[in-house]
């Protein structure tokens, strides 16, 4: 709750500065639909994110809300991200630092930080990282339960991975590319299991870009054991207010 | 640019035909599965309609079961040790957690040979990635039937529910997890202790190539055990031990049996005044 809180005035304290300043903002805001083996059916999830620029520096906050899900909790996610481009002679990269936290059910939470390099070749969009997880009990579960709350389960030094390709240059004003990768907004599956997507945008003008994404997601692929996990659809916009 | 698109097609197709020609690896399970989750679950309870639960009935209080996993049939050195061994400890039951063979015919074959009569000792199974490589469900099926199930073992004083899941494929899949939810909510709570045995471990305590099931599944699986009371999780899959406490729940990896390992091992439970202690036992200092 607490974490919530910060996160509140986080993103408000961001908003605040959109007012009064003149760095470049920007609000991405997408709904999920679609199934995975563990969703009781169909799952509905949103999420906005507000990201805030100034100089080479970035910062961002979003939440994600579960509006239908075979969980209770409608706030399950809250990303907290800052980032710094950089340059080494030619070479160009974003550097990101992030903060993640999953409250997927009323018992546990499960939380990641970690740091990425993002690149941008032509065509291309690369990032690869690590993170650190933790899987914690909540604190409602710990007494309900009877639950030591010392027990934490840690995964340390997980690798991170988007590789995509796009059929048009970046500046392009619109594009498809196809996307294999362990990480989403909300969620950091284990480097092996990779998830695919179909991705596209259109700019409908100056501010405002569509854009839809289609994932696919299966299990034991590195077990050579393949099986079907999950498929969803995913739409929204990117606001530049500028 | 011509000529390089050939020659990395050509590379791949070396690679693929390389891959698929192994004898132990089948990578073509890579991108398609000869018999998914639902449809394996779906014959599983095919089979269970046919052949009701066990029910072990121990005369004393405490009792022992063995454990192992990924023995990987071929070489039955350590298949061997481990039954002698389960005889010996007067075993109530053993559960073998999956990749018990290649998934060739030949090898389930070999392991059937090594498996004492059911009324000796009750052997329960379970199959892993590795058992369905090369059509091997049918294999598994034909020789040992269902892979979703549960057992009990009944004492003088309580009875315990053990319950034997299908993560060969990476994932329990929408029915079994369904299956395994309505166990838990219903049946679980007419026993005293409620241990889970699967192929696949859950986490990801060391870099390895192997797979563990999506986070998603994970986070799923961690939520029915601590409102379930299950108090242990037994796994194989990774072939090196590990221990995990978590809530009320202690979560298993068993290290491999199989011959050739560099520490080769089976994992013992004893349920002592109803308590569960539990050792793993390395071959390689045991003495066999």
């Amino acid at each position: 709750m607490r974490l919530f809180i910060y996160s509140s005035i986080f993103i408000f304290l961001i908003l605040i500065q959109v007012t009064y300043a003149s760095a470049q903002f920007k609000v991405t805001g997408y709904i999920d639909a679609g199934h995975t083996n563990v969703s009781n059916g169909l799952f509905i999830k949103t999420s906005g994110l507000g990201s805030y620029q100034f100089g080479k520096n970035m910062v961002a906050a979003g939440m994600q809300l579960d509006l239908k899900n075979y969980n209770s909790n409608v706030f399950s996610g809250l990303n907290l991200i800052a980032a710094r481009e950089a340059r080494i002679k030619n070479f160009h990269f974003e550097f990101q630092a992030f903060y993640l936290l999953t409250l997927f059910s009323d018992i546990s939470r499960e939380t990641n930080w970690g740091m990425m390099l993002n690149l941008q070749p032509e065509h291309f969009k690369l990032v690869v990282g690590t993170s650190f997880r933790t899987f914690a009990y909540r604190k409602r579960a710990i007494n309900e339960y009877n639950l030591n709350a010392d027990d934490k389960i840690h995964e340390n030094w997980n690798i991170i991975y988007s590789i995509s390709y796009y059929l048009k240059r970046h500046e392009n004003e619109w594009n498809i590319g196809v996307s294999v990768t362990n990480i989403d907004h909300y969620i950091i599956n284990q480097e092996t299991n990779p998830n695919f997507n179909l991705n596209g945008y259109y700019q409908m003008n100056a501010p405002l870009r569509l854009f839809a994404e289609v994932w696919y997601k299966s299990s034991g692929a590195f077990n050579l054991s393949v099986n079907y996990f999950g498929v969803f659809l995913r739409t929204g916009i990117v606001w530049d207010i500028g | 640019m011509g000529y390089r698109i050939k020659k990395n097609i050509a590379l791949l197709l070396v690679t693929s035909f390389a891959f698929t020609s192994c004898e132990e690896l089948d990578i073509s399970g890579m991108v398609r599965s000869y018999d998914p989750v639902n449809a394996r679950f779906e014959q599983s309870m095919e089979w269970n309609a046919a052949h009701p639960y066990r029910e072990i009935i121990v005369t004393d209080d405490d009792y022992t079961i063995l454990s192992m996993g990924d023995s990987h049939v071929g070489g039955t050195i350590n298949l061997d040790i481990f039954y002698k061994d389960a005889k010996a400890k007067k075993s109530a039951a053993v559960v073998l957690v999956g990749d018990l063979t290649t998934g060739q015919a030949e090898d389930y074959d070999v392991f059937h040979q090594h498996i004492p009569n059911q009324d000796s000792l009750p052997s329960f199974f379970i199959a892993g990635n590795h058992d369905l490589y090369f059509n091997g469900w049918h294999q598994f099926y034909s020789r040992f039937g269902s892979s979703t199930y549960f057992f009990t073992v009944e004492t003088n004083t309580a009875k315990d529910l053990f319950i034997c899941l299908d993560t060969g494929g990476g994932t329990l899949g929408t029915r079994q997890l369904s299956w395994l939810s309505e166990i838990l909510q219903k049946i679980r709570p007419e026993y005293r202790r409620c241990t889970v045995f699967t192929h696949n471990n859950f986490f990801r305590n060391r870099r390895t190539s192997s797979t563990n099931p999506q986070i998603e599944e994970l986070r799923v699986l961690i939520e029915l055990f601590t409102k379930n009371h299950v108090e242990m999780v037994i796994t194989g899959h990774d072939h090196v031990h590990d221990v995990q406490l978590f809530g009320n729940t202690t979560y298993i990896t068993m290290d491999a049996l199989e011959d050739g390992q560099k520490n080769p091992g089976y994992f013992q439970i004893n349920v002592i005044d109803g308590y569960i202690d539990y050792r793993f036992i390395n071959l390689k200092y045991s003495g066999n």
